[in-house]
Order: C-alpha cells, then structure tokens, then sequence
C-alpha cells in the first residue's frame, strides 16, 4: 500500500485579497495563515508516515521573491527530510522560474526532487520496496499554452505505480483562454497513469475516479470566492483500491453568509440573528465572513442605510464579539419582486434590452468612460469581465430598487 | 383605469361624501377653500398612500370624525370594476383592493395595477399644475430641448433627475483629473505603496546575494581550516620526530645488531620442550625407583620365593614349556596310541602266529593275491555248496530214512489192527445195506466256536452301552462264556462216545478197515519208493565228497606256495588267507609303528629333556612320567601362583609399568636427543647456549617492534635528520601557522557581517506585511470603483432603458404632439420635427424652428401637448387619469379655449380629472361634466 500527500497552491506569500481594512491582530493571523496550513500539511505527512508528498506547483510568487516565504518553506522541507520523506515538486505559472531567475532562489534540501521544464520521470523505491514513477514538468513561464499532455510517456511497465504531476486547466466546453498547459480528461486516462496530482484549480475536485485524478485545490483560501474547506489530500493506494482523503488544514476559511432582513426590524435584532447564526456553526477556525443581506420592500430604511454604511463591517464585527469571527464585507441583494422601479414597470422589454447592451464589453467601457484604462489593472483585482459587468449590474439594479 | 365613484369616509373636510365620476372629462367646479386640493389629495392618499408624518404633503386627517380614509372604484381593462379602499393602519394606511371577480388584494396587487406607479412618477406624469407651466420658462433653452424631449419621450423627467443622481454619486468618488477624490486618493496611496514593494524587492534580491556571498565566505574558511589542519600535522610530526630522535639511534642500532647476528633457525619452543622432556625424563626415573621400590617390596611379600625365583629364573622357558604342553601332550597321546597301537599290533602278530602256527622269526609268507584269494573263494563257495548240498542230501537222505521208518511204523500200525484180506471182504458184504451221516459231528466241533463270538461281541456291547443295559449285556457275556467252556470240553467228549455205537459201528468199523487197506497198500508202494531214492542220494553224496577232497588238496599246495603251514585245514581257508595278509600288513604296520614311536619318541624327548632339565629330573622316567611331572609342577606352580595371584598380578603390573616406564624414559630420551640434533649442536650444552642467543635476540627484535609501533613517526626509507634540520622545520611550520590564523580571523569577521545582514533581511517581514497592505487597498480601490461603476450602470441602464424607450415610441408621441400643437396654437404650426436629438417645429410657414428660440406663448402649449401626446400614447401601459389642477389660468382666451376643446377631445383616450374655478368651463364643457363643489 503506498501512501502519500497531495498538496497544490500552497500560493505562501500570496497576501489575502478583497479586504479593506484589517486590524494588526487579523492581519498577523493572516499573513500566517499558508504558512501555518502547510506546516499543519508537514505535520500529517510525518504523523501519518507518508512514502512520499507531492506539490503540484504554485508555491509561491515568484514574481514577488518573498525570501521569508522561501525559508519558511524551506524549513518545512527540511522537516519532511529529517523524518525521510522526499518531496516531488513542480512549478506553476505563479511560481514559474526562467533560466535567469534559477539563481534567485534558495536551495532546497536533498529530499526534494525538482522538475524542470522538460518533462522528465523521477523513478523511486519506498521503504516497502515498491517502485513508483512520477512524471511532471515545471513552468518557465507564466503561460504555457502547448498541451504538454501530449508529451507525457505512457506508463511505465516496471514500477508499482505511475503518478502524473500536472499543474494546468482541465478543458471543457467552457473553458475560454487555454493558457495553462491544458489537457482533456481523455488526454489523461491515455496514459493510463495509477494517479494525477493535478494542480491550478483552488478548488478541491474528483476529475476522474478510475484511475485517480484530484485536484487538491489551494491549501488556504484567499478571496471571498474560496469558500470552504481548504487543506490537502492523503492518498492510500492499492493497485486494487484507493482511498482519498481531504484533510483540512487551513487556518482562515472563508464563508458566505445570508440573512434575510424580511423578518428584522431593528439593528439589535440583525445582530442577534447574526451571532446566533454563527454560534451555531461552531467554528474553529478563523472566519472570514462575507455577509449577504436580502433585503425586500418592507425593510426598514434605515437599516438598510446602516448596513450600506463604510464602518458598518468593523462595527459589526466588534459587536458581535467572537474572537475568531470577522466581517469583511457587506452586500445587499434585492428581491426581484420588490423593484421600485417605474421604468422596468412600464418598459420592461426596454429594461431588458438596455441590460443585454450594457452587458457587452463595449458598451460597459463607454458606460464606464473608459475607467479600466485609466486605472492601471495592478492596482484592482477585477476587470471589465463579463462576470464583473455582471455583478456590477447587479449592484446598479439594487440601488435603482433600493431608490 | 377609469375612476369611476369617489367615496370618502373622512378626508379632510368630505366625511362621508360620494362622488361619481361619470364622464371622460370631469370637472371639480370649486373656489378656493372648496375641497378641490383635498379631493385631489384624496385620490392620490388611496391610489399612493397616506402621506407620512415626515412628508410635507398634508394628510388630511378630519378632525370632526374618526373615520379616516375611503374608496374608489375604477374601471380597469384588465380586472373590470375595482374597489380601492384605504383606511387607517399603517402609516400610509391600509390598503384593500378588491377586483371584480371578487378575489382582494393589498399593496401588492394595488402596485400591480398602477403599474408600479409611485406618487411621484405619477404626479410628475399625469399631474398637471400652474406650476408646471410655470416651469417651462426656468429650464434654460437647452434643459428645455432635452425636458421636452424626454417628457416626449418618457412623460416626465424625472427619470433625468434619477440619472444625474447617479452621475453625481460617481463624480463624488472619482474623476479622472481628480486628486481629492475617494478613488483619486486611493490610486496614489497604491502607487506609492507599489515603490514601496519594490523597494523591498530590491532588498530581496541582494539577500540572495548575501547568501551566495556568505557560502563563500564559509567554503573560504573551511579551506583555511584544512590548511591549518595540515600544517597543524605536519607539525606535530617533526615535533614527534624531534622528541624521539633519541629513540630512532636506538632503532638504528638494535636493527644494526639484529641484522649481523646469525643464527640458524632455532624451533621456537625448542628449548622449552628440552625442558620439558628433561623434567619428564627424570619424573620418570623416579617413578622408575619407586617401581623398583614397590616389585621389591612386592616379591618380598610372596611366600615362596624360591620356586618363585625358579619361576622368575626359567620363567620364558617354563611359560614356553606351558605352552607347548598340550602339544606335549598330544605328542604324548600320539606317543602312547602309537606305543598302544604297537603293542597291539604285537599282540594281533602273536595271535596270528599262533593261528598262523609260525614261530616269530620264520620267514614272511608271501601275501595272497587277489586271484588267489578268489580262487579260495570260489573252492570255498564250491566247498560251502558241496557241504550244503551234502546237507541237503543227508537231510533228504535222513528225511527219506525217517519216511521209511514212518512209514514203517504207519505200517506196522496199521497190521496191527488192520483185519486181514478176508474178514474185510465179509464184513464188506455185510455192510453196503446202510449209511449213516457223521455230519452232526462236524457241527459239534464248531459250536464253541459261535458261542465264543457271541461272548466277543456282548463284550463289546457291554463296553459301549449304559447301564441298565449294560447290566444286561454282561448278564449274557457271562451266560456265553460258561457256554463256550462248557461246548469246548463237550467237543473233546464227543469223540469216544461215537465209539461205542452199535450196528453203525459196525459199519463205521467196516469203512476204516477199509480206508486201512488202503493206506496199507498205499504205504508199501510208497516204501518202495522211498527206498529207491535213498539210493540215489548216496551216491550223489559220493561225488560231492570227492570234490571236496579235490579242494582240499589244492589248498594244501597253495599253503605251501606261500610258506604257511600244512596244518591249516582248509575249511579256514579263508581266515587262514586273510590272516596271512593280515599277519604281513601287521608286520609292516609294526615296523612304521616303531619308527613312528621312535620318532615321536625324539619329538617327545626335546621337550622332556628340557623338562628334566628344569626339574632335575633322572633320566629314566618316561615320557608320560615327565610330563606328568612338569605338569604337576606346573598346577603346583599355578597353585603358588594363584596364591600369589594378586600379588603377582600386581608385581606383574608393576613390572608392565616398568617396562613402560623404561619405554617412555626411552622415548623421552629419543625426543631429546632429536630436538639437539635439530637445532644442529652436538650437545645438551650447546643446545642450551644456542637458546640463549636466541633469546637475546628476540628481545632485541621485540624492543625493535615496540620502539617502531610507538614511534609512528619513524619512517623506514628516511634518513634520520640531524637536530638542527628538525628545529628549522619547525620554525618554518611555526610560522605559517600563524600566517593562517590571520586570514581566518579576517574572513571570520567578514562572514559575520554578512550573516547579520542576512539575519536582518530574515527577520524582516514587513514585505509579506507590505503586501498585504497593497493587497487591502487594491481593495478598498476596488470597492470604490465599484461604486463608482455602478452608479454608472446605474445610470445606464436608465439612460438606455429611456433611449430604447425613445426609438420605439417617439414617432407616434411626436405624431400626436403635432396634432395637439396644431390645435393649441390655432394652427400656427404644422409639424415637430425630431432630429438628431434636437426638437423643432414648423411654421405653418414652413420654418423650422428651434425650440429654443420659442416665446413663452408657443413653449407652453408644446410643452402641454408633447405631454398630452405622450400620456395618450402609454394609455396602453399605464391607464391612469390625467389629474389637472387649473393649470391654464395664463392662458389668454383663445389659448384656454383651445385647451378645453383639445381635453374635449382627449376624453375619447383618456380619462381627465379637471379641478379649476374658471368658470369659462361652463361654456366650453358639458353640464354633467361639471361637478360643483360647494364651499362648507
């Protein structure tokens, strides 16, 4: 039975994004999150004696070579080499390294097995004399739009078990761009590989079940959007069966929450509501709360007032009063049936169509005189996307309700 | 919808008062203080709400009563009749609605009709007021192409105002010239704290070059240290050498000494064994005397120590007799068999002599041959036969005789008794008359015969059978036998009483004399016979008798031939034949008797002379004499011997171990006498001395180990330098040494340095707190870019909404304008033109006119008429009375009357609400169409 981890994006300097203001004492805890995530991830392939862990790429930033961030790492690496683990690691299109940049980092320790841009099959023996392959490739730059894939040998005839290391998007009828080294489920299972550690998407997810394909998704989550669990995967494989495991291990998680404002009249009973709701879902980690409020026609205006308000967060988080609990933005959302507004009465084909025009790229940029070029895309986390538009439309349409 | 029934419950100051709107065009005829602003209000409080406490509009809360509220019924294409009733409740009142097919309703479905119509929007859309009017002069020429065009197009703009809200809202966050502003600021803040990142990324990259820097440094010092390492050693060994200078002239010369010394290979524990053996070779000669000792003692302790000396003396020579004794013996046997044999066989001479009647030293007959001995066989046989035949005769001759003689008598008996011729002849007459049966007679002899096999078998019956049965068959077996005695000794009876019958005896008497007659003659003939053959047998007997004198005389000359005696008779010629060649073969037995005897005699003699010898014995005892002595002497030795068994026993084992002793002593001796030869001296002294030098020279040779092993730095090929060489050496080494310790101290300081830089970069971790500083104001710039986007959708989609609106409805709006235009202005102009988002009109004339350049008298009635225009034209939408409120007061006459006739008309497409005090009404509008409202 061969054991071992799979962790992808550790992304270990990455700072959290969409968080306005954050007190010393969360950001502090923040900074520490990947870190103490991974750590926790070290500490399970030690605890659990894995043969081997693997890293799907994404460590880190290399574009922000954040030195503290690699000796970090590096500690870590060098707990895995002192309890005999090697590690099997590659590179994502965030910690990509060019030629030039080779010498910018810091080296690793001697159990850990690195890939370069050319692919290439590491060949292995556990401490229980099973051979195991492991192919993979590292990026050496930020796209690769070639279907690497392609070049991936077929399975190895002599060894226990064939791992694929890949850090790329998976294709499908949605995808848009294929800027990282995209592949197709069938692309995978042709090379009839034992397991694929697959990398790039933060959200953990089954590809294929026979043979094996995960993504272990990141091991903390970093925006609003990467609610849920995050951690990595501990596999134990059989050439009979396996069993895939998700071990939670960050720190920070993220959650969504509703309320819905038709039953609450006042402020005090928002914020019991509120507490109750929390207090129930029992969390040990640290919460970051994105609150969504459903407002509807008889809410109370000033509430809703309130709750637009810019301290409204922090306010709210100190009354609350759960150590472990932040609220870090506020959205108001409007029920459809409640719209206020005359015009989409009155014209509602009209309404429709402006809607459908406003959604196009076009449209929005004249709409928005252009701000997207004026405002240089490093310095905001979203642009004129068509999910974007979207959102922003949304947003319009509660203030045009909420008039 | 089309109001139809006012009904106030209380509202101001109509308390439960009805109205009934009947017409297309209603007129509310009312001076001031009438009701009219309270009626205008009533409807607009049921349809919209209550005005709230904070509103300035009045709510018209009646004082006299506590009813507050009321209804209206309307016609609505869509529901038919409905009931809109209002009353106290919630701030703005609650609200029922009720349809016509029954089914109520609340806020909800009164939104649903009005189409989600606020008081606002509807008061700006269908409310007409002198204000209004008023209004068309503030707007600036170029507000009023636009107000005109977007009430054209919307029916009010307040839609504008919504937009420019908006717009507004955006502006406060962001300009793109702005530097105050929220988002303005913000984007500075992230440049700067772009530079700053950057900054710190510069710092990262040198780490990295410190890094580097420091391996260097520490690969530097670790060659130094295996510098100083070496010359470290290298010191260390002239130290050495120095120290043992001494010690190497020693090695020198020990390895000088051992080379010249010679000596041949000495076995190594040669001596030791010398030793040994010498040590071994004297333990065993006292074990020697100490046997010695005890066979002394030993024999001392045996009791007869002089046949034991004998015995100790003669022992090999008595054993050796001892064991020649039983060959003795059967010598002897032999000896006395042989001497047995020839006396005997002397003894058979003798007899045969005898026999042979032969003196003793007569010559030897000659043997019989075996031709011979056949011959006499065959005379024999014939002589036997003749003899048997001459038997057989004389038997016969005698039987004849005794026949003769028997007969005789038979003879002579049968005389005796026998009648003569002539009484038988008349006694033979007599008797041929009867016959009589002796049957009977032979039956009698047989009787007893039965009667004894019935006892036989009633015996065997008894034997088998139980009694009583038994009892029986015994009862018989006795009855039998008394029977049988008693019929055998009948039998014997029987016979004389048959002689004394009568006239059968006679006859019978007469039958034997008979028979006797017959026998008589019988006999006489058979004499005759008789005799005859007697005759013959003698002469027979004749011949043979001469034939056996024949024989007799050939015996006689053979016996002579072979020089025996004539008086052997013939008749043991036989033995006299196998005497002879017995006699011949004895003789010739008795002469190899004797020399076997004397020859065995010999044997015997060496043995018993060495007997003699031993036992004094006289020489005239025989054989058998001696050797019977010796072993006599031999079971008295043995008995001796026996007593003294044990102790000889032990003597003898003392004596093995002696032997063994000597032996050993012998092998020791042999051992020692090798190992000297071995080693190649010709003595026990020089063996020992070359020893000596041997050991003197191992010593030397291990002093040379031990100095060489504790003198590593002895080097066998060097050549020892001399002291002073040593001392400059290490003066030299001395010196560099601490030329070293200089470089490292130097690079050791400069290492520290760059691990302190280091240190610090690593503490530092304000980069990853840097960027998450950046990171939160990209969101804060995001959130307020959002903002400010959305204001904009927000005014988009208005703003696009409208524009579509615009495309699809304008040309008809514009198309009925025209017509309510041409009216109100007596036909003054003809068209209004939309072009290019510009409003224009034409003069009946045909000049295009701008909007803008329009008085007051000619803006006014466009602006009514696009209004009009459009609220007739979203009837379809938005069935909603036109509510005015004496809005044309400045109308000139003309003017006014051409309103009234344009609402006339109007009332075809919409229902109009017309309060006013003019009381030009009355001429222009239906009595019915007026409702007079009088002042209370």
């Amino acid at each position: 039975m061969i054991r071992f981890i799979h962790a992808a994006d550790l992304h270990l300097d990455t700072p959290f994004s969409g968080l306005e203001q954050t007190s010393k004492e969360l950001a502090e805890k923040l900074r520490r999150a990947p870190f103490v995530s991974f750590g926790k991830i070290v500490d399970l392939a030690i605890e659990k004696a894995v043969d081997f862990v693997l890293l799907s790429g994404d460590l880190y930033n290399t574009k922000q070579v954040n030195i503290k961030a690699q000796s970090l790492f590096i500690e870590q690496l060098q707990r895995l080499e002192r309890a005999e683990i090697p590690v099997f690691l590659i590179r994502g299109n965030h910690d990509f390294l060019t030629e030039e940049m080779q010498t910018l980092t810091l080296p690793f320790p001697k159990n850990v097995i690195t890939y370069g841009p050319e692919i290439k099959t590491e060949i292995i023996e556990t401490k229980n004399k099973e051979r195991i392959a492991i192919t993979g490739f590292s990026y050496d730059r930020q796209w690769i739009t070639k279907r690497k894939i392609k070049d991936y040998p077929y399975r190895h005839a002599q060894v226990n078990m064939h791992i694929g290391l890949l850090h790329g998007e998976i294709e499908t009828s949605k995808t848009r761009e294929a800027n990282y080294a995209p592949f197709t489920l069938n692309e995978l299972l042709e090379k009839n590989y034992d397991y694929w550690a697959l990398g790039h998407v933060h959200q953990f997810q089954q590809v294929s079940k026979q043979p094996p394909a995960y993504y272990s998704g990141n091991i903390q989550g970093l925006h609003k959007n990467e609610t849920g669990k995050k951690g990595c995967l501990l596999v134990e494989w059989s050439p009979r069966e396996y069993t895939v495991q998700f071990f939670q291990t960050a720190p920070v998680i993220w959650v969504s929450q509703t309320l819905d404002l038709s039953k609450i009249k006042h402020l005090s009973d928002f914020i019991q509501t509120l507490k109750e709701m929390i207090a129930q879902k029992n969390y040990k980690q640290d919460v970051l709360v994105h609150l969504l409020v459903k407002t509807s026609v008889d809410s109370d205006e000033n509430l809703i007032r309130i709750l637009q308000e810019k301290e409204f967060k922090e306010q709210l988080t100190k009354q609350l009063g759960f150590s472990n609990v932040w609220i870090v933005s506020v959205d108001l959302s409007v029920e459809e049936a409640s719209n206020h507004q005359v015009l989409q009465k009155t014209y509602p084909e009209e309404w429709a169509a402006s809607l459908q025009k406003i959604d196009q790229y076009g449209a929005f940029n004249e709409l928005t005189e252009n701000i997207f070029e004026q405002i240089p895309t490093k310095y905001l986390n979203q642009t004129n996307s068509k999910e974007y538009r979207l959102e922003m439309i949304q947003k319009a349409l509660a203030k045009l309700h909420l008039k | 919808m089309r109001i139809k029934q006012l009904e106030i419950y209380g509202y101001g100051k109509w308390v439960d008062q009805t109205f009934h709107l009947s017409n297309n065009v209603q007129l509310f005829y009312g001076a001031n203080e009438a009701g009219k602003s309270t009626l205008m209000s009533f409807i607009h409080s049921i349809l919209f709400g209550f005005p709230t406490r904070n509103s300035t509009l009045l709510r018209y809360e009646p004082h006299e009563s506590s009813k507050y509220g009321g209804k209206i019924i309307a016609n609505d294409q869509r529901f038919g009749q409905v009931v809109i009733e209002r009353v106290h409740g919630k701030v703005t009142g609650n609200v029922t609605v009720t349809l016509e097919d029954g089914s109520t309703g609340g806020d909800e479905l009164l939104d649903t009709l009005l189409s989600g119509m606020t008081r606002e929007t509807f008061q700006s859309i269908f409310s007409f007021s002198l204000t209004d009017i008023e209004n068309v002069h503030r707007l600036n020429k170029n507000q009023l192409n636009r107000y005109l065009l977007n009430i054209g197009a919307h029916g009010t703009d307040d839609y504008l105002d919504l937009i420019d809200e908006f717009n507004k809202e955006a502006d406060k966050l962001y300009r793109p010239t702005g530097r105050v502003l929220p988002l303005n600021q913000q984007l500075t803040i992230l440049e700067k704290q772009e530079k700053r990142l950057s900054d710190l990324e510069t710092k990262n990259e040198n780490y990295l070059y410190l890094i580097e820097e420091n391996n260097r440094q520490l690969k530097e010092m670790e060659q130094l240290e295996k510098k100083r390492q070496q010359l470290e050693k290298r010191l260390a060994d002239v130290l050495e050498i120095k120290k043992e200078w001494h010690i190497y002239e020693e090695i020198k010369t020990l390895q000088a000494s051992i080379q010249k010394t010679n000596l041949p290979p000495l076995k190594e524990d040669g001596r030791y064994l010398f030793e040994e053996y010498k040590k071994e070779r004297s333990k065993i000669n006292e074990q020697l005397q100490e046997i010695h000792l005890v066979i002394s003692q030993q024999k001392e302790k045996l009791t007869n120590p002089e046949i034991i000396q004998q015995y100790e003396q003669n022992q090999q020579e008595i054993t050796e007799l001892e064991q020649a004794l039983p060959e003795m013996m059967e010598e002897l046997a032999n000896y006395q068999a042989l001497s047995n044999q020839q006396a005997e066989n002397q003894k058979k001479i003798l007899f045969l002599n005898q026999q042979l009647k032969r003196a003793e030293d007569e010559t030897i007959p000659v043997v019989f041959t075996e031709v011979e001995k056949e011959s006499v066989q065959e005379w024999l046989v014939s002589f036997e036969q003749l003899e048997e035949q001459l038997a057989t005769l004389q038997e016969a001759l005698q039987k004849l005789e005794n026949e003769l003689n028997l007969k005789n008598q038979q003879l002579d008996q049968i005389e005796a008794v026998m009648w003569d011729n002539e009484t038988l002849k008349s006694v033979e007459e007599e008797l041929t008359e009867g016959e009589t049966e002796k049957i009977p007679e032979k039956k009698s002899k047989n009787t007893y015969l039965l009667s004894g096999a019935f006892s036989i078998l009633t015996l065997l019956v008894s034997i088998f059978v139980q009694p009583p049965m038994q009892w029986i068959s015994l009862s018989l077996l006795l009855i039998s036998l008394i029977g049988t005695v008693y019929l055998f000794i009948k039998r014997n009876e029987k016979k004389p009483t048959t002689d004394q019958k009568s006239s059968p005896l006679l006859v019978q008497e007469y039958e034997k004399q008979s028979q006797l007659k017959e026998q008589w003659r019988e006999l006489l003939g058979e004499i005759d016979s008789v005799q005859a053959h007697y005759q013959e047998q003698l002469k027979v007997k004749e011949n043979y008798l001469d034939k056996q004198k024949l024989i007799q005389d050939q015996w006689q000359a053979l016996l002579l031939e072979h020089k025996l005696s004539g008086q052997l008779h013939f008749i043991e010629a036989k033995q006299t034949v196998e005497q002879c060649n017995t006699l011949i073969e004895r003789l010739h037995q008795d002469e190899k008797g004797r020399k076997a005897l004397k020859a065995q005699g010999e044997s015997l003699k060496q043995h018993t002379d060495k007997i003699s010898n031993l036992l004094e014995l006289p020489e005239e005892l025989s054989f058998s004499e001696k050797i019977t002595r010796f072993r006599t002497y031999l079971s008295k030795l043995q008995l001796i011997l026996n007593e003294e068994a044990s102790k000889m026993e032990k003597l003898s084992a003392l004596q093995q171990e002696k032997k063994q002793l000597i032996d050993n002593k012998q092998n020791t001796q042999n051992k020692m006498t090798t190992l000297i030869e071995t080693a190649g001296a010709k003595d026990e002294e020089a063996f020992f001395d070359l020893y000596q030098k041997k050991e003197v020279l191992d010593a030397k040779k291990s002093r040379l180990l031990f100095l060489k092993e504790n003198t590593p730095s002895f080097n066998e090929e060097k050549e020892l330098p001399t002291e002073e060489d040593l001392s400059k050496k290490e003066a030299e080494l001395r010196e560099d040494l601490e030329d070293l310790a200089e470089q490292n101290k130097k690079v050791l300081k400069e290492s520290a340095n760059t691990q302190l830089s280091i240190e610090h970069l690593e503490e530092d971790g304000t980069y990853t707190e840097e960027l998450q500083i950046f990171e939160n104001q990209k969101a804060t710039a995001q959130t307020l870019v959002d903002e400010w986007v959305s204001n904009k959708v927000a005014a988009g989609i208005l703003r696009e909404t409208l524009n579509q609106v615009t495309k699809d409805r304008f040309e008809e709006i514009i198309s009925d304008a025209e017509t309510y235009f041409h009216l109100l202005t007596d036909g003054e102009y003809e068209k209004i033109v939309f072009k290019e988002e510009e409003l224009l009109v034409q003069h009946k004339r045909g000049r295009m006119e701008d909007v803008r350049v329009l008085s007051r008298g000619t803006a006014e009635p466009l602006y009514v008429a696009i209004r009009l225009a459009y609220i007739k034209n979203t009837q379809k939408v938005m069935e909603l009375p036109v509510i005015m409120d004496d809005p044309f007061v400045n109308f000139d006459s003309v003017r006014q009357k051409n309103m009234y006739q344009l609402m006339q008309h109007l009332g075809n497409d919409l229902q109009i609400i017309y309060f006013t005090f003019d009381p030009n009404v009355h001429k222009q509008f239906e009595a019915e169409q007026i409702m007079n409202l009088m002042e209370s």
